[in-house]
Order: structure tokens, then sequence, then C-alpha cells
């Protein structure tokens, strides 16, 4: 029904979209955990949405927070049915996903690190409300845009921004800690 | 509020290490996707898409059949256990307390009709059946009357998932409708058995009776409507010709999930199986695979012989296999334990 009462963006503008947009969604993915097979998966999944509901179209939202607000839901909608069959997959430890490194070969164990920790902490957000940090700390987004991308009024994309960042903030002051007290235990050994 | 917030990054309050781990967050993708083999296959998905799109003005109805079957199917799973749970008690209470009276023959069988069907009957067709009270005895209106109209709509939800079955047998009478409660009760213990025994005796359908024909009329009458038809008089003369078609259409829901039960739980004994003895899983799914070539559970029975074939060490089969089902299944939840099957 959807399909036929939406007009067709046509083959080119959503492989045109996919290339423009895809790592997007691909670490927007990753963010909130999605991953290896399931990841790619679910990339494809968003952009053949988007085709179907006829595409993005210029508007308050931006192409990032409108296939945001897809990957959201793909996301949210796939953990749903995988729950009912399976454990959640305790896979954390990969970086990268798509069967592929990052790229960049000199990227510094330290910078992996911090990747990891970054979405360790990332992690203890709830999902709604980590969509939202992610987009607006990590992707710049306007609230506005958020706000029109995920389908949210104004207020509760703020609220959710408040949320995310004071559970982002006690996930990395708890790493802190962690870090801080393995520290000190390691040197007192080779003391 | 007034404009946009600081970032977290650009706020006076925010600590180094916050800073760093979201410098290193904007600046660094979490995945190097391949975005020519994404869009190689997005480009074949679009295909699909539109194969589909042809394909499914044709396949829709069907799928969407298929579809209304699978949720009937809980639903009266839901209900059967449900009444599973309600009518032995009830049946306890009523062998227990409920004592012969007279004067209380004329309700029984219209409340009998009431219990299998939901239906109303013509007055005449009371006084034509007294014995069927008499044979089970008498009982008090307040008791069984919950677990009439438990059962009452717990019949007419699973009804409501068949709309011309519902209408169907609106019309049954008096001795089919009994015969229609006999051979519920006769599901349900075999879904249920009833502690004690007690059954016969004090939970038939019979004895849980003893409502009012008007008002078991003025209920049962909300079935239909609630199906979007109008409800009908309440006297049906022409019911009679008819007396014994509707009574094995009756039976049917009672038949049709019972198959359904047994392709599940020889599913789940595969899977039991399948750490242990992967041969006997392997067994047991191809044995199923015969029985249900079309059952509600092909995909789960598909991936399960794909891990046992994979844990015989039929690797060949395995990958065969897997790769027909990721084909037919691509987002299923199998997908991601059967990717890596399919490849050698």
């Amino acid at each position: 029904m959807l399909r036929e009462s939406v007009p067709d963006p046509g083959s080119a503008d959503s492989e045109a979209l996919f290339r423009a947009y895809a790592s997007f969604v691909a670490s927007f993915l990753y963010r909130l955990g999605a991953r290896d097979g399931e990841l790619e998966d679910l990339v494809q999944d968003v952009f053949l949405t988007a085709h179907r509901k006829g595409g993005y179209r210029p508007g308050a939202a931006s192409p990032t927070t409108y296939l945001a607000r897809l990957a959201l839901e793909a996301r949210l909608a796939r953990r749903r049915r995988e729950s009912r069959w399976r454990a959640a997959k305790q896979d954390d430890a990969a970086l990268a996903t798509v069967g592929a490194e990052p790229s960049d070969p000199s990227r510094a164990l330290a910078e992996k690190q911090a990747v990891l920790r970054l979405q360790a902490a990332l992690d203890s957000i709830e999902p709604g409300a980590r969509a939202v940090f992610v987009l607006f700390e990590l992707d710049g987004e306007t609230c506005e845009s958020i706000a029109a991308g995920l389908n949210l009024k104004l207020g509760t994309v703020y609220s959710r921004l408040h949320a995310a960042r004071r559970a982002f903030r006690i996930a990395v002051s708890k790493s802190e800690e962690r870090e801080r007290s393995f520290g000190l235990r390691r040197k007192q050994e080779t003391l | 509020m007034s404009g946009e917030p600081t970032r977290l990054i650009d706020e006076l309050d925010s600590s180094d290490a916050e800073r760093a781990l979201l410098a290193v967050g904007r600046g660094t993708p979490p995945v190097d996707y391949d975005v020519e083999r994404g869009a190689s296959r997005f480009r074949a998905g679009l295909a699909a898409l539109a194969v589909g799109a042809a394909a499914s003005t044709a396949a829709g109805p069907a799928r969407g059949a298929l579809g209304a079957a699978r949720r009937a199917l809980l639903g009266k799973l839901g209900v059967k256990l449900l009444i599973g749970i309600v009518l032995p008690f009830a049946g306890l209470a009523t062998a227990v307390r409920f004592a012969p009276r007279p004067g209380a023959q004329r309700a029984a069988p219209v409340a009998v009709a009431a219990l299998s069907t939901g239906l109303h009957e013509p007055p005449a067709a009371t006084a034509t059946e007294p014995p069927l009270a008499t044979a089970a005895g008498e009982s008090e209106p307040e008791e069984p009357r919950s677990a009439v109209r438990a059962q009452d709509e717990m019949t007419a939800t699973a009804r409501a998932t068949s709309p011309s079955r519902a209408l169907q047998t609106r019309a049954t009478p008096v001795a089919s409708s009994h015969r229609a409660a006999q051979a519920v009760m006769v599901h349900l213990d075999e879904e249920a058995p009833t502690p004690g025994g007690t059954r016969p005796g004090g939970a038939t359908p019979e004895t849980a009776a003893p409502r009012s024909a008007a008002e078991t009329s003025t209920e049962t009458r909300a079935t239909p409507t609630a199906l979007g038809r109008q409800a009908e008089p309440r006297v049906e003369p022409s019911a009679t010709p008819e007396r014994d078609e509707p009574a094995p259409r009756r039976t049917a829901p009672a038949v049709e999930p019972s198959g359904a039960a047994v392709e599940m739980r020889a599913i789940a004994e595969a899977r039991a199986l399948l750490a242990k003895n992967p041969g006997a899983a392997l067994a047991a799914l191809q044995k199923l695979g015969k029985e249900h070539p079309r059952g509600y559970f092909v995909e789960e029975r598909r991936a399960l012989v794909i891990f046992a074939l994979a844990r015989t060490g039929q690797n060949d089969a395995a990958r065969k296999q897997a790769s027909s089902f990721l084909h037919d299944y691509p987002n299923s939840p199998f997908a991601d334990r059967i990717r890596p099957l399919a490849t050698p």
C-alpha cells in the first residue's frame, strides 16, 4: 500500500543516497550496538526502507537525521526479534565491523583503545537517548534537525540529551577510576 | 529553550577524558564501511524489491492469509490454555457445591447451547430437551456462570479469528451444540487433564449451564456484532433443517492447532537433542519434514537441520542447505549463525 502511495525516488537517487551516507549509517548503527553481519544487513535495510518510503526529501530533517531514525527503528526491531531467539552477542571487543579493520594502518593503539572506551561509554546509554547523543555530540547535528529526523518534540530531544550526557559522564568517570586502580595495582606489583 | 545547548566537548566543566573520547568519536568513524561492496548489494536489493513489488500483488493475499492463520493459531492456543486453567476449577466447584433443584430444567439446555456455540436458541427447542438437564443434574446459577461466561468469551474470541465459521455455526440447535460442547471438553481433557477426574460428573457443560435464556441470548448476541455483523433475531426457525451440519465444524479448531503443537514439540525436542545427539536430532527433523513439509515451523526446522548436518560432519550438505536457507530467509534470526556455514 505504502509502495503505491509514495513516489518512487528512482534507483539512481537511492544509490546516490547510499553512496553518500552508507558510512554514516554504518557508524551510527555500530554506535547503537550493531555488529558484523547484522550491521551490514541493517545498513541495507535502512536504505531499502528509505527507498520504499520515497527517499529523503529536503525539509527540517537533514539526510543524516532522517536516516538515523530509520537506522534506530531497524536496530530496535532487530533487537526485539533477536531477543526471542537468542541472547545478545558478546563481541564488543571487535573494533571494526563488516569483516574489515579500519583502513588507516597508522591508527595508534591508544586511539583504538579510546574508540573502545567511547563505545563502552555509549553502550551505557539507553538506545533512544544514545541516538540523540551521537547525532548531537559526535555528528554535530542541531537539536531541531534531530527532532525533525527522529520525529520527536524538541523538549524530548533536550531531555534525552541531558539523560545521555549524565550516563556518559558516569560511564567515563567509572572507566577512569578502573584505569587508575588498575594502574596503581600494576605499579605496586612492579615495585 | 532559547538556543542550542553547548556541545559537551566545548563545555567548561567537561573532564579531559570526556573531551578526549568525544574528540576521538568526532574524528574517527568506528567502522570502515566498504561502500562499493555495499552499493552492489544494495543494487541487487533494489532489483529484488522491484521484482518483489510485482510479485507481491499476486502473492500478497496468500501471505496475508498465512499471517492471519498464524495469528489465529496463537490466539487459539492461548484460549485453550486459559480454558484448561479455568474449567477444571469451575468443574470442581460445581461438583462440590451444586445440588439438584427442581424447576430449573428449562433453562439448562439453552445455556448448554450458549456454552458451546454462543448462540441463542428458540424457546421451543429448550422444551424439547429436558433429559439433558435431568441427566446431568441441576445447578445453582452463581458459581458456574463465571465458567460459562469465560468459555463464552473465549470461544467468541477464538471464533473472531474466523468470522465465516462463526456465522456458519450461529444457527446450531441444541443437539449439535451438546455434541460440540462434548467435543470441546474432550479436547480440553487431552490438553489439560482435570484434577481428580471430576469432569464427567460435575464439570460437563450441562451442569455448568444455569443461565437464563434471556441473559444468555443478550450476551451471545455481542459476538456477531463484534464481528461487524448485524445481530440476528433470537428465534431462527430455519435452524432446524441444518441440525447436524455445523457440529464437525466446531471441532475443527480443536484439531487444527494440535498439528502445529506436535510440530512445535518435535522442534523443541530436536533442539534439545542437537547438542547431545545431532544424528538423532537430524533424523527427527527429517521425519518431521516429511510429516509437515509445509508446517508452521519450516524456517526453524531447516535451520536446525543445517546445524545438525554441520555437527554430524556433513559439511557439504550443510553448506548447500545453508545457501538455500539464506536465499529463502535472508533476514532470519538464524541467518547470522548460518552464514558462516554457507561459505567453504
